[in-house]
Formats: structure tokens, sequence, C-alpha cells
């Protein structure tokens, strides 16, 4: 029985976390329009990347509310544990990607700016994080 | 981890996905679970021999 409100309430806080990532994406985007017509000075680039970002969410959100909707729980044990490994890969990739680009601007192989790094490794932590994920949660033995 | 998971699911004609709804898991951790790809806490051993009507040491071969 305990277990049975156990899940029941795990359910309904995912659920919740779904709304959460789609009120903070109408944040953004607010922020964003702010940004751009009250604001004469904000970057247009800011605000392009503020919108991204929100769309972003809230495609995220839609998906997982959808596959909430179906009935199967979001993360069980299994994609949670899948999910530890892929972030601590992750993490050491993105280490070596800030190693390798902080030896590149050492050796001035190429020409960086904090625009470029920042955009790179925040894509990297992502996109690895997704890649490990899909890696990992097709391996056989995990733990 | 070699299980009985299979053999139990056919018995109580079950499917894979209602076992998963059952056990409350994804369907994908019982595929792995029933390749023995996967070795589970004792917390979801007791979930899935429980929606088979059946003990731990009945689903799963040590």
């Amino acid at each position: 029985m305990a277990q049975k409100e156990r899940k029941t309430s795990g359910a309904k806080a995912l659920s919740q976390r779904s709304l959460y990532v789609i009120l903070l994406a109408a944040v953004l985007y607010m922020v964003a329009a702010y940004l751009n017509f009250f604001t004469p000075d904000a970057d247009a680039s800011m605000v392009s990347i503020i919108v991204s970002m929100a769309t972003a969410m809230v495609a995220v959100g839609i998906f997982r509310a959808w596959q909430e909707r179906k009935g199967e729980p979001l993360a069980d044990e299994r994609t949670i544990l899948v999910h530890r490994i892929a972030v601590g890969y992750s993490w050491w990739f993105s280490y070596v990607v800030i190693a390798v680009l902080l030896l590149v601007n050492q050796f001035k192989l190429a020409t960086l700016n904090v625009e470029g790094v920042l955009s790179l490794v925040f894509f990297t932590m992502i996109a690895s994080l997704l890649l490990f994920r899909f890696y990992i949660s097709r391996q056989e033995v995990l733990g | 981890m070699k299980t009985r998971i299979k053999e139990l699911r056919a018995r109580y004609n079950m499917t894979q996905e209602e076992l998963a709804k059952k056990a409350g898991v994804r369907r994908e951790t019982i595929v792995f679970l029933e390749q023995g790809k996967y070795n589970p806490s004792l917390r979801l051993a007791h979930d899935v021999a429980a929606a088979l009507k059946s003990k731990i040491d009945d689903v799963f071969i040590f």
C-alpha cells in the first residue's frame, strides 16, 4: 500500500515538474519580450538566445507531458541509474573539451571569445549528456 | 542474472507492458530484466515478483 502511494505521488511530482518547465519558459519569453521592446540597449543575440532556450523548454515540457499521458513512468530505477552514469561521463567529456579549449587558447591555434566558448561548453554539456544517456541505456549490465 | 519472468508472464497471460505498469517501471526495464541484462534492486525484484504472484527466489535465479 505504501508502495502504491509512493508511486502515485511520484507521478504527480513529475507532472508538476513538466508544468514548472513550461511556466519557466513563459517567464523567459516575458523577459525576452521586455528586453526586446522596452530596453533599447539590449543585445539582440541575447534576446534570441533566451527565446531559443524558452522554446526548447516548452518542447521538453510538452514531450514530458505527452509521455506522462501514456501512463508510463518517465523514470524508474534503471533510467535514473543510466542518467547518473551519463552525467558522470558528460562531466568528464565537458572537462576534456574545456582543457582542449584552454590549450587552443594557450598556443593561439584559434581566436576564441567568451560568447563562443560559453556557447560551446553549454551545448557540449547537454548534447554529451543526451548522447551518453542514449548509449548507456543500450548497455547490458549497469550495476 | 537469469530470470523466469518471461515464463511467469506467459503463465499469467501478461504482456511486458502490463507487468511494467504493475511493477511501476518502464517497459524497457522489463525487457532488460527478462534478457538478464539488468540486476534489479531488492525493491524492484520484490515488485516484479509480487506482480507475478511469486516469491523473489522463484522469479530471479541467483
